[in-house]
């Protein structure tokens, strides 16, 4: 076996004292950006990504893989203790979980996320460790309409799954693309929108747009709301977590049936682990209604452990498309890809022969990873949560230093700072009215692609359109992408009214426990 | 979470003061991001020099679509906005959180954001790009983040201002020093950048 040869050779590069550490650090770093309230895993992502250009890039992919998955973790680990999901990957996590941690068994609840976590995301690294160079030999064979139609499978998933309207869904994917397409054009060399300003003949680097939208825009929106919201009371425990062997064989069949559930949906580009925590938690939920006794709603573990696994499983899964096809899914993989460009290295099919040093070290750095959270978080979950005790206006002023920073160092100019104020300030007014980010982030990241390919395509067959549908995978594509939008708009139509009554006792929920001196 | 919020019938909410027109509607700001966007993407295209012998589908291809569909979504979402305001609460998109699903009728607040102490903190971030060169990372960065802290009305301005240069310092040492980050040490004490 190639692939196991190929590990064996990675896990060599990775585990030397120096790349252990940069890993341990990761996972550090990102359980603890990803537990602080709001911020998720892709803001942790996003905010060190311009503190690893100092390291060699193998020792910077093994801090991000730490990272990726730390701040996962840190990210559920909130959603229970607080009910403050850092990232929508993480909101069906809360329904159960956090119930779990009201009724006095946080620790355990902290424990199935942990080892749902932890069974997700090893079984996704062991699949993309075999299908990941699989599936790169057959993207060699892929054209101008192959990826037109991935880049825009990508577009319309994103947009009109994970937002609540597709027309804000797709608004904020044209700014995305408007973004993407300032800079001199790469087939003639045409300087566009950049208004004889050199800082932009290179276009908008995507550090900038990330940290902007993802993370100061986050700042302001604290700042806006600092006076009129208290902070959150965290459900604490100090005993141990440890699940009793019932409580394990309860949650067993959930971790993987979640897990499965997962899987696919990493290479599927429909916008991150949303879909697929949201499916597991329905499919428990109503194998939980055919039970005796059934016990959802009042901590359920199965109603915890699915999500989690559903989620690390996608995330896990999600690096084979980001690796293989140069495809990222979720706003986490576009800034990964961003990672990637910075250091030149183009992921896609040609990655594995290009560099197989540094893929091979990044996969067997999951596994390290997945191994360090499980022993970092297992006994430290409620010390994560006291992080929590840092008053937030130190908090965020530091995270604000950071942003600048960070995008000074690796821009090394003052207009790119201006760019980030200005882009910051367009991410706080999206949050403010409730415009998605992460298709902003897909089409910036995606835009160029889908552009090159499109006029690659046309230019081929002198203008011909019906090129783009001439291969059959790309037909497949159209058909499949088809059937996703026809499966969610029939979805959503019909759990409408379910979907409120579960909403509600939650919203109560959420009102009681800041609770009295909000009421008046 | 805040989908099944906007799922409640916002617009019957009954409110003992009367709202203005705009309730709800500030969200118009959106759309007119984008028509801004547009507008300067339309105007580069226009005085675009493209090379005449280009092939086509050229340069202005694409970004041709994107401002046609940047048009088209403001148009479409001032029409939604205009008729179903959306009140604040129903907030953040995909990285929302639960803190605010609960909107109160009754705010004592004529605004649902802060904008006092937002202009605090946008304020000092664009002071500290235009000191940033002039008097180094420490100084502008202590700025910030002083700044920041007084966004937040933290209780002690004077004690922040020591707690900021040394947050503003350790990152100097840690990055610039240990990282060999380039930070820049100030015009006015001789270094360059």
């Amino acid at each position: 076996m190639d692939a196991i040869t190929n590990l064996l050779g990675g896990f060599a590069g990775a585990l030397t004292p120096m790349n252990l550490l940069w890993v341990l650090v990761g996972c550090i770093l990102g359980t603890a950006v990803g537990v602080l309230p709001g911020l998720g895993s892709s803001m942790a992502v996003a905010l060190l990504l311009p503190m690893t250009f100092a390291l060699d890039p193998t020792g910077a992919f093994i801090l991000f893989a730490g990272v990726y998955f730390g701040g996962l973790f840190g990210d559920s680990t909130m959603a229970i203790l607080m009910n403050t999901p850092g990232q929508s990957s993480a909101i069906a996590s809360t329904f159960e979980g956090h119930e779990m941690a009201k009724s006095g068994r946080a620790p355990q609840a902290l424990a199935t996320a942990a080892i749902g976590a932890f069974i997700g995301g090893f079984v996704a690294s062991l699949c993309v460790v075999f299908l990941a160079p699989a599936l790169a030999e057959l993207s060699t064979n892929f054209g101008p309409a192959e990826y037109v139609a991935l880049a825009l499978f990508a577009f319309i998933a994103t947009s009109s799954i994970v937002a609540d309207s597709v027309i804000t869904g797709l608004a904020s994917l044209s700014l995305g693309l408007g973004i993407s397409s300032v800079g001199i054009d790469s087939v003639t060399g045409t300087e566009r929108f950049t208004a004889g300003i050199p800082e932009l003949f290179d276009g908008i680097s995507l550090v900038t747009v990330t940290v902007a939208v993802l993370a100061l825009g986050e700042v302001f929106r604290v700042v806006s709301r600092a006076r009129r919201e208290p902070s959150h009371l965290a459900v604490m425990s100090s005993r141990r977590p440890r699940l009793s062997r019932a409580e394990m064989l309860e949650a067993a069949p959930a971790w993987a049936r979640g897990t499965l559930l997962g899987l696919p949906f990493g290479v599927i580009p429909v916008g991150g682990a949303e879909v697929p925590t949201f499916m597991a938690y329905s499919v428990e939920k109503s194998l939980d209604k055919r039970r005796k006794t059934p016990r959802f709603g009042t901590g359920a573990i199965r109603g915890l452990a699915a999500p989690e696994a559903a989620g690390n499983a996608t995330t896990g899964t999600a690096m084979a498309s980001l690796l293989a096809l140069g495809l990222p899914v979720s706003s986490t993989a576009a800034i990964m890809l961003a990672a990637f460009q910075q250091y030149g290295i183009q992921p896609g099919p040609l990655l594995f022969e290009r560099a197989p040093d540094l893929v091979w070290g990044l996969l067997a750095s999951f596994f390290i990873a997945m191994v360090v959270l499980l022993i970092l978080n297992l006994p430290l979950a409620p010390l994560w949560a006291k992080l929590i005790d840092i008053p937030r206006e130190y908090l965020y002023p530091g995270i604000a230093v950071f942003c600048a920073m960070g995008v000074f160092a690796t821009s090394n100019s003052v207009f790119d700072l201006w760019m980030l104020l200005a882009l910051g300030i367009v991410g706080f007014a999206m949050r403010r009215f409730g415009i998605p980010l992460a298709p902003l982030m897909i089409g910036m990241v995606l835009g160029p692609l889908a552009e090159t390919n499109v006029r690659d395509g046309l230019l081929s067959s002198g203008g011909d359109i019906s090129v783009f549908v001439s291969s059959p995978l790309a037909v497949g594509l159209y058909v499949v992408l088809a059937a996703v939008i026809a499966f969610i708009v029939i979805g959503r139509i019909r759990s409408h009214r379910p979907a409120q009554t579960t909403f509600q006792t939650t919203a109560d929920t959420v009102y009681e426990t800041p609770g009295k001196d909000r009421r008046k | 979470m805040s989908a099944p919020t906007s799922a409640a019938p916002t617009g019957s909410v009954e409110s003992p003061e009367p709202r203005s027109w705009w309730t709800g509607r500030s969200g118009l700001v959106f759309p007119l991001i984008l028509t801004a966007v547009a507008t300067y993407m339309l105007v580069g295209q226009i005085t675009m020099q493209v090379a005449p012998d280009s092939d086509l589908p050229g340069p202005r291809f694409f970004p041709g679509i994107v401002i046609a569909l940047l048009y088209l979504f403001a148009v479409l979402q001032t029409v939604s906005l205009i008729r179903t305001p959306q009140p604040p609460g129903d907030l953040h998109g995909d990285l929302r959180t639960m803190e605010i699903t609960v909107v109160e009728d009754v705010r004592p607040w004529r605004w649902y954001s802060d904008w006092s102490r937002l202009a605090w903190a946008i304020g000092g971030f664009a002071a500290f790009i235009l000191l940033l060169e002039p008097v180094g990372w420490i100084l502008s960065a202590g700025l910030l983040f002083w700044s920041m802290t007084r966004a937040f009305g933290a209780p002690h301005p004077r004690r922040d201002i020591i707690v900021a240069l040394a947050f503003s310092s350790l990152l100097y040492l840690a990055f610039a020093g240990l990282l060999s980050v380039n930070l820049p040490t100030g015009a006015v004490f001789g270094g360059g950048n």
